[in-house]
């Protein structure tokens, strides 16, 4: 098990290394970069000093020397904690993810929990009762549940309360408490505004997973174990959840690090800049839309390290329930 | 491929043992689907009206600019004062100021009516670019009402007909997720192939290729690549690169499943014999393990379109895709990102139920594909 937990993390350290790099060609890209516009803007606004300016700024940034060099600089400060500063906001990096830090973690959680509390009981329910009204009409949503992006709903949701309700659904704090210390009453507030964002971006995620529990619960119920289970005259209960279920959750383990994660990672950031909320998804889309490339190759980076983790925790925690799994 | 009538069929079939080609079998199946066989039809639909033949269906041309800047829907009337009239037609539109908002907006005008005609003839174009014509499925008739307008879903902030531009920018959209897809298979499915049929060293670079673009969001790292692109390039050298970019980021999935299903076709005894008779690598590959892979091709490819299509959507709708003056269904969503507009221009939304109504078919179809191209399986 310790070997393959070393193997596991060493090759994710590995894979990590590349996207860094990936990250950096991104952030080098585009030609335009901020600094030349920032140069023609300055000079526009008559600025004599401009030249000088972003002259300093580009030896500060080590914008003259070549690209490997520079990555390995970049890489080091980043291996640091210094993730380069982002030019439109004139703030580091750093501060600006760690600001947002939490509350795109709080938000993940939520939409991830709501996915499981939602699909593995609906999935069970639609495997037990194959081709029943009930299971057709979980069928039926799942499917267009599928089809619905969640940046889209949030779209027309905001119509919705645009239009007809004034409720404030922007952001995650209602007005009196946004830059109010936290209180358990903050904390009340946040959960108030959480979960409609967190239901929106999980929609996919949940719409998916109903249809794989489902899928995954038939083929195990039609086994001979639960035959034999059924047979030693256990309750019908306690086979289906005690017998099927923990078999059929094992690929829904991967699933969750390797395809629910991502999923409700971007769909989340989507559905955030509709809503705007404080994450760091939003912030993401400002900085390519701005061309702030430092703040979007780190957060970019950064993404793909948390699926990274979320992959490697899914392997760990499999091999972990599954004893089946060998893991030369 | 043959083999007898399976049970199911063999009614149908005067109970007379024939053989029947794979396809039909999988036409056979998929035809009892209804809800597979009402997916194609959208499908169908919607590349034949957006792709094909947008010009026809919408009154304008995607470019007719009017005086009538974010006009609200008007709605196709049946009744005039209590009467009811064989003509649909719709009332006028008239300017007023709301001195509080300062802010102008359109009210019905019902003094004034403009019947709305089928096969009008109004402003020239050239059908899918080769047949020139002037007639428009429905609009008002320019000699009728010189000064006549229908604008069924409103107009956008030049003043330009939704309806038309939804259809027009379908043409985009629609394309994006074709062409974007055909490239993927190029991709995918090659080197697939090729990883599944070499093995060792091949294999093992194509797989930690394909391992290292799946551990990158895709939305995330579409939105990264496609703010590179240069923004003074032609419109559309934007959108093949935007195309370029979706292929090169999704083949991996794809390759995988190639690998795996030709995996399992390289042992069989039809690849032997191929072998056997002389075929070399590439005829083997392309010419019978391809082919063998073709049905799985087919039915991932059809559920990975809608994700090329949402691709493209939210890129430019975030303003990191497709810009005006192209037209697709992301730029008509990048006018409504504020919430001013959506608050004062909501119907530029009703581009929405379209986007998903095209997913849906998408989805629909690919569904029924899945069952039916596995004839020989289930039932």
């Amino acid at each position: 098990m310790l070997s393959y937990i070393i193997r596991r993390v060493g090759y994710s350290v590995v894979m990590l290394v590349l996207v860094s790099f990936v990250g950096f060609v991104i952030i080098e890209l585009p030609p335009g970069d901020f600094l030349t516009q920032l140069l023609t803007e300055l000079e526009g606004r008559g600025d004599r000093s401009a030249e000088d300016r972003v002259t300093e700024l580009r030896l500060r940034y080590g914008l003259d020397i070549p690209l490997l060099p520079r990555y390995v600089k970049w890489a080091t400060n980043f291996v640091r904690g210094d993730f380069g500063e982002s030019f439109a906001l004139e703030r580091p990096v750093r501060e600006v993810i760690a600001q947002r830090f939490w509350l795109t973690c709080a938000l993940a959680v939520a939409s991830i929990l709501l996915v499981w509390i939602v699909a593995i009981p609906i999935g069970v329910f639609s495997a037990t009762n194959q081709y029943s009204i009930g299971d057709q009409i979980f069928t039926t949503i799942s499917f267009i549940g599928l089809g619905v992006p969640g940046f889209l709903l949030a779209l027309l949701l905001l119509f919705y309360v645009v239009q007809f309700t004034d409720v404030d659904i922007l952001g995650l704090f209602s007005r009196e408490y946004r830059d109010a210390p936290w209180s358990f009453a903050k904390f009340v507030d946040l959960l108030k505004h959480l979960w409609l964002p967190a239901l929106i971006g999980s929609i996919t995620g949940t719409a998916g997973l109903i249809r794989i529990m489902r899928g995954n619960l038939l083929d195990t119920l039609g086994q001979p174990f639960v035959e034999s289970a059924r047979a030693r005259g256990l309750k019908s209960r306690t086979v289906t959840w005690k017998h099927a279920v923990r078999m059929a959750i094992n690929p829904l383990i991967v699933i969750l690090g390797s395809e629910a994660l991502p999923g409700i990672i971007v769909g989340n950031a989507l559905v955030a800049t509709v809503l705007n909320l404080p994450t760091i998804g939003p912030e993401f889309v400002r900085a390519l839309q701005r061309q702030d490339m430092y703040l979007a190759g780190t957060t970019l980076v950064f993404f793909t390290l948390i699926l990274l983790v979320g992959n490697l925790l899914a392997d760990l925690a499999l091999a972990w329930l599954d004893p089946r799994i060998r893991l030369e | 491929m043959s083999t007898a009538v399976p049970e199911p069929f063999a009614e149908e079939q005067n109970t007379k043992e024939i053989s029947q080609n794979y396809w039909v079998l999988v036409w056979w199946r998929f035809r009892q689907n209804k809800l597979a066989m009402f997916g194609g039809f959208l499908i169908i639909a919607y590349y034949f009206v957006c792709a094909l033949t947008a010009e026809f269906w919408s009154p304008y041309l995607v470019d007719t600019v009017s005086d009538y800047l974010e006009a609200p829907p008007q709605r196709l009337q049946f009744r005039h004062e209590g009467r009811f009239q064989a003509r649909p037609f719709v009332y006028g539109l008239k300017e007023e100021v709301d001195m509080q908002l300062r802010k102008r907006f359109f009210v019905v005008d019902e003094s004034v009516r403009y019947p709305i005609h089928l096969f009008v003839r109004a402003e020239e174009y050239r059908l899918a670019g080769l047949i020139p014509s002037n007639i428009h499925l429905f609009g008002v008739d320019p000699e009728e009402s010189p000064d006549g307008y229908v604008y069924l879903f409103g107009t956008d902030r030049l003043g330009r007909d939704l309806f038309t531009r939804i259809i027009y920018g379908g043409r985009l959209s629609l394309l994006i997720g074709l062409i974007g897809q055909f490239l993927t298979i190029t991709f995918g499915a090659t080197l697939g192939v090729i990883s599944g049929w070499y093995g060792r060293l091949v294999d093992l670079v194509v797989q930690r290729v394909t391992e290292f673009l799946s551990a990158f969001p895709d939305i995330p790292l579409f939105m990264a690549l496609a703010a590179a692109i240069p923004p003074e390039w032609s419109p559309i050298a934007v959108y093949f690169m935007l195309t370029i970019i979706l292929a090169c980021v999704r083949w991996g999935g794809l390759a995988r499943q190639v690998r795996g299903l030709v995996l399992s076709l390289r042992e069989r005894e039809y690849v032997l014999a191929a072998q056997s008779f002389g075929s070399n690598d590439w005829r083997v590959m392309f010419r019978h393990l391809i082919p063998g892979a073709t049905s799985h091709i087919i039915v991932i490819s059809t559920l990975a379109i809608p994700g090329m299509i949402l691709a493209e959507t939210a890129l430019s709708w975030l303003g990191l895709g497709l810009r005006p003056p192209l037209t697709s269904w992301g730029v008509l969503l990048y006018e409504v990102s504020g919430i001013r507009a959506i608050q004062f221009s909501p119907w530029m939304l009703i581009t929405i139920p379209v986007i998903i109504g095209a997913i849906w078919g998408f989805n629909m179809l690919g569904d029924g594909l899945r069952d039916a191209l596995d004839p020989y399986g289930g039932q």
